[in-house]
């Protein structure tokens, strides 16, 4: 119990962030990051390597969520098309005024899916682009055009917020 | 590397992280010092990145999800014990019918052996058509007597010299319409076994006991005893061929 609390201390809070990057919806995420948590607790004696609790845990949730969508969802969502050209991308820049992280959960929300969950898995987790095309099995190559569109697309939200943007459920 | 590629790869770049076994990422870095304008453009991608994760970094704890996930695994650890509990218990369940049933099995064939109106049919049954198991196990009969006596068995007055020089296996005390009897057994150099009955003849009646020196088959198996003042006694064979008579004096 000791060591499945310790994991829980430590992933929980960010899972629950990624999980509402996804589902835009506060309580779809708890659902969501309880079901991840509750398979691992299912599998938790067996598992062997413990650093690779972290990964496990996000490759978890992202499938549950593309389950669950495609389970629920009778039109699904129309993925970014990958495009060669920057010459629409506004360049990121440092944001003028002060950002808290409610305006940029809300802003990382307004994005399409295709982009706010590799940008999510950035932010918050650090984490590399193989680890980002790992748990959306993804190629690296696809996961860096998205976050290089990812961040131009989440500066213009910051940069100029869109108002019904800022009713997001944190 | 085109400045496209190269922005998209400088978007991955995590500051504090070390880059240096990514190939694509060492490249583009290198560009930094070729191209201004992808430094300049990388200087302001740092300083958003900067300022996001520092937000992000603010975030709010989510009340109750901590318990909540805390509360599904100690359900889902319950569940799992419950689920093990029940295995058990049904392995148990189907174990203990399993041996209950051939207990109460062989104590109910055991019981035939009181059916019989002599102590040799009784005992040749006994020998023959029950599961036993002996209370006392010991190769010196020194050790055997001891036990017997402390369990207030029967007990020989002495074992004929041929069977005495056989091994002794070990010792039952039992019950046969009342009486109580001791089984001493002893193996033969082929494996066979040689066993030996006795009870105090007091309470026995004279039907029970006849003919008792006879040699005789009973339920196939070699029977032959003896009776002194105080005691009867009965041999029999473990197996149909396993003679006794050479044991008789």
């Amino acid at each position: 119990m000791k060591n499945f609390e310790v994991v829980v201390d430590l992933h929980y809070k960010n899972l629950y962030y990624f999980a509402l990057n996804l589902t835009r919806n506060g309580a779809d995420a708890e659902d969501l990051v309880q079901q991840a948590f509750l398979k691992l607790a299912k599998s938790y004696a067996s598992i062997r390597d413990m650093t690779k609790v972290k990964s496990w845990l996000f490759s978890t949730l992202y499938r549950l969520f593309i389950d669950q969508k495609r389970k629920f969802s009778r039109h699904p969502e129309i993925q970014y098309e990958e495009t060669s050209s920057d010459a629409l991308i506004a360049e990121p820049s440092r944001i003028g005024q002060h950002v808290d992280s409610a305006t940029v959960v809300t802003a990382l929300k307004s994005l399409k899916e295709s982009l706010r969950v590799p940008l999510t898995l950035y932010y918050f987790e650090q984490y590399s682009y193989q680890e980002i095309a790992d748990v959306m099995e993804l190629p690296v190559g696809t996961v860096m055009s998205r976050l290089y569109r990812g961040k131009a697309e989440l500066y213009n939200q910051l940069k100029d917020p869109q108002p019904q943007a800022k009713n997001g459920n944190i | 590397m085109d400045i496209l590629e190269a922005k998209q790869i400088l978007s991955a770049y995590q500051s504090g992280k070390d880059h240096f076994s990514d190939p694509h990422m060492l490249e583009a870095l290198g560009l930094l010092d070729k191209e201004p304008e992808l430094a300049a453009w990388f200087e302001n991608q740092l300083a958003f990145d900067r300022q996001v994760q520092e937000a992000l970094a603010d975030a709010p704890d989510i009340d109750g999800l901590k318990d909540a996930i805390l509360a599904d695994y100690r359900k889902a650890r319950h569940n799992k014990v419950v689920s093990y509990i029940r295995w058990a218990s049904a392995i148990a369940a189907v174990l203990l019918i399993g041996v209950g049933g051939f207990l109460g099995y062989a104590a109910n064939y055991n019981s035939k052996m009181h059916d019989y109106a002599t102590l040799r049919e009784g005992m040749s049954h006994f020998i023959a058509k029950s599961y036993f198991m002996l209370d006392y196990m010991d190769k010196d009969l020194a050790n055997i007597e001891d036990w017997l006596q402390d369990k207030d068995a029967p007990l020989y007055e002495s074992v004929p010299a041929l069977l005495a020089q056989k091994e002794p296996i070990g010792c039952k005390k039992m019950e046969w319409q009342g009486h109580e009897v001791s089984l001493v057994c002893f193996h033969r150099e082929d494996g066979k076994i040689i066993h030996m009955f006795v009870a105090e003849r007091s309470g026995f009646t004279e039907e029970a006991i006849a003919n008792l020196d006879k040699v005789l088959l009973s339920h196939d198996l070699e029977t032959g005893g003896w009776v002194t003042d105080t005691h009867v006694y009965l041999l029999t064979g473990s197996e149909p061929g396993v003679t006794v008579r050479e044991y008789l004096g």
